[in-house]
């Protein structure tokens, strides 16, 4: 790519998922609760505003630059919306604060919670239609759904939830089917409100977590069905699970893109990936608290490096958000070293 | 001792596990303790069954759910067999450990497992806060306490804890483990903790290191 014209956000994105360089690398800051901060609010009172939410989405890519807006706002939402507590605290990302499904029996009366009545979920789509008036086609918002197969690790407790796996599985079939209708209608209506994509975390998926033959027999077919009634693209992220090993998987499932752990080699990666599902990752959000602007620059330059060439690639943090401890500073060296170093086509990174 | 280990009963042990096969698993069990004795058969067998299977998630060889699967079988035998109260259990140190500012109980399971399955006496202080845990070891009865957490957060409010311990000078090692700490090498340090544990099974040996004695 030649030209000298920036390209939008979405044009990059746009262009990197159908494998061609854009004019640089595209790159998600995910972030969720520094939104706050950026509006001088408590994270729970931020969480509880949808214009907020849009707003402090907006500053952030003003100030970054980066190539998205994020509609994703904490991982209890969705338990949340079937009745459980969430624990808001003052620096980091809430919390489920109690489990819905206490007791295997709770499962037969789970019910699938009506996405346009439930104020948790009609306020994030509220935020979706802000950002999406707000950004129009300049910039992919990104809408974000809690697998069915990962959320009863939130229902239900991790524990729990991998006796149920080895143990009652009509109990398990029922309540994938509720939350696979869960997942559709909740995934469906962000699209409708505006936005252009979904992130399917999927972190119970990760070999770290199950076997692959679980994987393919539990796992996979509930992320086909579902996916496969999503109506618009959809990325598979592990949160830094490994994913490697279910690359084929992953494309057989329809998604377009996945998310990579900062515990793989995101040369391996993108070659297991390559013309086949773009890659996202895969800095490390956890040491990231203590990068000095070397360190991001130096993080920057190895994922370029390793993956950015051909397109196909966006970088990204590795768990799909950024804890609220890492400093803005820290967020400006990662964008400033993208504009330094991500220009395409990509030279020598020295 | 009544017996000695046989790597034979070892592979015997891992594969009834990884295959998640109840009843394989009780035969084989019930044949080393007949054989060893309990404690020797936990300490000797179990336990390094528990290490390879801990050794091969690190490697990324297994998953998570056959670690913890793994260690809830064998703990269910071993408790048959060694009651939580039961006199051959070790008690010194006195090791406590709980989730600390954290709902995800997952990694707390497997080191009780992990203890348990490896003779000791072990007090689950359950979910903490961080005012539980700073009035827990102001008591003077844990010597060696376990936390385990999966958020980030939480990780970083271990600091706080650490230094009311420094700065009271109690006699009490903590020990931390969780996805923050595996992702992050140094954040036990930061935290001020005296070690981390990257998988359940390394609590028997991490409890020996940071007090300097057998447990």
């Amino acid at each position: 790519m030649s030209s000298t014209t920036p390209m939008t956000s979405l044009q990059r994105v746009l262009t990197t998922l159908s494998f061609q360089e854009g004019d640089r690398v595209p790159f998600f800051l995910l972030l969720t609760t520094h939104g706050a901060r950026a509006l001088g609010m408590s994270i729970r009172d931020y969480f509880g505003d949808a214009e907020a939410i849009a707003e402090g989405q907006c500053r952030m890519r003003e100030r970054y630059g980066h190539d998205c807006l994020y509609a994703f706002t904490y991982a209890a939402l969705e338990v949340e919306a079937m009745g459980a507590h969430v624990d808001f605290i003052d620096d980091g990302p809430p919390n489920a604060g109690s489990l819905v499904i206490e007791r295997l029996e709770d499962i037969d009366t789970l019910a699938v919670p009506d996405v346009y009545s439930t104020s948790c979920l009609t306020r994030s789509l509220t935020a979706i239609r802000t950002m999406k008036t707000r950004v129009q086609d300049d910039a992919p918002i990104i809408g974000v759904v809690m697998s069915p197969f990962s959320l009863p690790v939130m229902q239900m407790g991790f524990a729990s939830y991998l006796d149920l796996l080895h143990g009652d599985r009509a109990r398990f079939d029922r309540l994938m089917e509720v939350n696979t209708e869960f997942c559709v209608r909740w995934a469906n209506a962000q699209l409708d409100a505006g936005a252009t994509a979904i992130c399917y975390f999927d972190p119970v998926s990760s070999p770290d977590t199950i076997p692959r033959d679980i994987y393919r027999e539990l796992s996979y077919p509930t992320a086909c069905r579902t996916i496969g009634e999503i109506h618009g693209p959809v990325a598979t992220h592990f949160a830094s699970g490994r994913c490697l090993g279910l690359v084929d998987s992953v494309v057989g499932t329809k998604s377009i893109m996945i998310g990579t752990s900062s515990l793989e080699d995101l040369v391996k990666a993108k070659k297991q990936c390559a013309g086949k599902l773009t890659v996202l990752g895969n800095l490390d959000g956890i040491s990231m608290r203590r990068w000095s602007k070397d360190d991001a620059e130096g993080e920057v330059k190895r994922a370029i490096g390793a993956a950015a060439s051909g397109g196909g690639f966006v970088l990204s943090d590795n768990h799909g958000e950024i804890h609220y401890s890492v400093d803005e500073s820290t967020l400006d060296h990662i964008a400033d070293a993208v504009r330094t170093w991500g220009g395409y086509p990509i030279g020598r990174l020295s | 001792m009544t017996g000695v280990r046989s790597d034979e009963q070892v592979d015997a042990l891992q594969a009834a596990l990884l295959a998640v096969d109840r009843g394989l698993v009780r035969k084989v069990f019930m044949a080393g303790v007949n054989t060893l004795g309990p404690v020797e058969f936990m300490e000797n067998v179990v336990m390094t069954v528990m290490d390879r299977i801990g050794e091969r998630w690190e490697a990324g060889e297994l998953s998570l759910s056959q670690v913890y699967m793994a260690g809830r079988i064998c703990e269910e035998l071993s408790l048959s067999v060694l009651p939580e109260s039961h006199a051959d259990r070790r008690s010194d140190p006195s090791v406590a450990l709980g989730v600390f500012e954290d709902r995800h109980q997952l990694g707390k399971q497997l080191v009780h497992s992990v203890l348990r399955n490896g003779g000791c006496r072990v007090h689950d202080l359950g979910r903490l806060t961080l005012h539980d845990a700073i009035a827990t070891v102001r008591t003077g009865t844990v010597e060696v306490l376990l936390l385990s957490c999966l958020m980030v957060s939480s990780a970083l409010r271990i600091e706080r804890l650490c230094a009311a311990i420094h700065a009271e000078s109690l006699p009490v090692k903590v020990i931390v483990g969780g996805a923050p700490f595996r992702f992050d090498e140094n954040l036990w340090r930061e935290v001020g903790a005296d070690a981390m544990g990257r998988t359940a099974s390394q609590a028997l040996t991490l409890i020996d290191t940071v007090t300097g004695v057998g447990v």
